[in-house]
């Protein structure tokens, strides 16, 4: 494209933007409104994801070992553990330094209160690489001998398994569907646009304008008006955000909610990119049609 | 630039044959007129020459080039050496007489000073250099007729096609505009008028092609409007 050209590009769109404020300022609020929704809508999911995953990482498998074992038995107990699959690590907690803790937290002689005798056994306590995999492996554990109990949470480990699936699977939904309805919303406002200019479009083919010649300035007004609408809804959402984690860190500190700049940054960064593009996607659509002259 | 139709048909898609094996030459610098009633397939000529349509069966040659085999993305370089006059004119509502006429050049690529020179030297050949800011809605049919006629001849064109553009004029103006199409022709332009103006056939004696449903009944060099119709 010449610089002459380019002169005119940026000068149709400035004029188009300018003839059309009110439509343009509708095409805007569309965006912006659907970027918002996208917006909370992916920092639910992005917490909520981060939380799950936290819990999930937080379940954990103990294997109480018979107390009779010496400490090589038990040692060759935690070598087999640590070769089953899926088996992230295993920790020994060894019977004395239950006893310390124990003591560390009663604050009084534990051991000569109990007459000298440690009836705490030792302790494993295996992660799993995946909360799914937590049941069969604790039926593993507790099917070696020498293992005399194992605990890991039955019955909540599963309901907590559920209940993260479908947070997940309900959240990318929720993102997928607002994406594809913004991106429906914004065609239709630029075909209004486009529809207003199809004389111009028609004269344009009639004196031998080529097509992207003619699409450019529509483009760019598509690209702008869609990057003005995530403008307005980043603004909104991330101080809407932040605004919600400091409330949530003071009322409800125990929830992980992440605030650390890079979220944010990638969080503003999702919504002018998603603008830019649902913007553009529009226009070439409701082109498409006008330009078969 | 000659034009050479072969055995020419065109069938819309709603099943009307516009056209029906049509065979025409026509020789640079010439000026013809294209006369029937409504629905005779002068319109349709005028379409296959600028590929608005394509035709369904037969050729259709520009200067030995097969328009059937063009490709769409070669279209608008075709069309940059086409002018095209319409009945209703065409004009930009929102841009300037200047700007209108501008428009056929920016779109094509032009500098800036090219423009701020043809664009004037073109409104003078029309008369038109006093009312260059005006918008179209300020300007007399015929006005904007000449207005359209500017922007079909500012990229000097071998070939202007114009599809009945006295047909919203009335006669003083219609004849202002034939004027300005014979001016046009004497420079060496190749001129097309498709036209239901019997009056200004009659008395200018060019060469007639008459058509009635689809087909072609006659091509005469010096011709009138006809008896037929």
């Amino acid at each position: 494209m010449s610089f002459s050209s380019l002169g005119y590009v940026i000068k149709e769109t400035a004029l188009s933007l300018k003839r059309n404020a009110w439509m343009s300022l509708a095409s805007i609020s569309t965006v912006g409104i659907s970027l918002l929704i996208l917006g909370f809508a992916f920092a639910l999911v992005y917490n909520t994801n981060r939380i799950t995953t936290t819990i999930e990482s937080d379940i954990e498998i103990s294997a109480f070992i018979q107390l009779d074992l010496t400490r090589d038995q038990v040692q060759v107990i935690k070598n087999k553990i640590e070769a089953f699959d899926g088996v992230k690590s295993v920790e020994l907690l060894t019977k004395e330094q239950a006893l310390q803790q124990f003591q560390t937290s009663l604050g009084n002689d534990v051991l000569s209160n109990l007459g000298g005798n440690n009836p705490l056994p030792d302790k494993l306590t295996i992660k799993a690489q995946n909360a799914k995999q937590v049941k069969d492996l604790a039926g593993r554990v507790e099917g070696i001998t020498g293992v005399d109990k194992v605990r890991y949470g039955q019955g909540i480990v599963e309901r907590i398994l559920l209940f993260t699936h479908w947070v997940r699977w309900l959240g990318f939904a929720m993102i997928g569907l607002l994406a594809l309805g913004s991106v429906v919303l914004i065609s239709i406002t630029i075909r209004l646009t486009v529809f207003a200019r199809r004389r111009e479009i028609q004269i344009m083919k009639f004196v031998g304008a080529a097509d992207w010649f003619i699409r450019w300035p529509f483009l760019l007004e598509g690209m702008l008006l869609g990057l003005a609408g995530a403008a307005v809804a980043s603004v909104i959402v991330d101080y809407g955000y932040l605004g919600l984690v400091a409330y949530l860190k003071q009322n409800l500190a125990f929830i992980p909610v992440s605030n650390d700049g890079s979220f944010i940054l990638q969080l503003t960064l999702l919504l002018l990119g998603s603008g830019t593009l649902i913007g553009a996607l529009g226009s070439i659509i409701s082109l498409r049609k006008f330009l078969k002259v | 630039m000659f034009i050479q139709l072969t055995n020419v048909s065109k069938t819309y898609p709603n099943g009307v044959r516009a056209l029906i094996d049509a065979s025409l030459r026509i020789n640079k610098g010439e000026f013809v007129f294209l006369v029937g009633p409504s629905g005779a397939g002068k319109s349709t000529i005028i379409k296959l020459l600028f590929l608005e349509e394509r035709a369904s069966r037969g050729q259709v040659m520009i200067n030995g080039k097969n328009l059937s085999r063009l490709r769409e993305g070669r279209v608008p370089h075709l069309r940059r050496n086409i002018g095209i006059i319409f009945q209703d004119f065409k004009l930009l509502p929102t841009k300037s007489v200047y700007d209108n006429v501008a428009f056929a050049l920016q779109v094509v690529g032009a500098s800036s000073r090219q423009i701020r020179e043809k664009v004037p030297a073109v409104l003078s050949l029309v008369g038109l250099d006093k009312k260059k800011e005006f918008l179209p809605t300020q300007l007399s049919g015929g006005e904007q007729q000449r207005v359209c006629i500017a922007r079909a001849v500012v990229n000097n064109p071998p070939l202007v096609l114009a599809d009945e553009p006295t047909g919203n004029l009335d006669p003083d103006t219609a004849w202002d505009i034939m004027n300005l199409l014979q001016n046009i022709n004497k420079r060496g332009t190749t001129v097309i008028m498709a036209t239901h103006a019997r009056e200004i056939v009659d008395s200018l004696r060019k060469r007639v092609v008459a058509m009635e449903n689809g087909r072609i009944l006659r091509d005469e060099a010096q011709g009138g409007y006809g008896v037929e119709f």
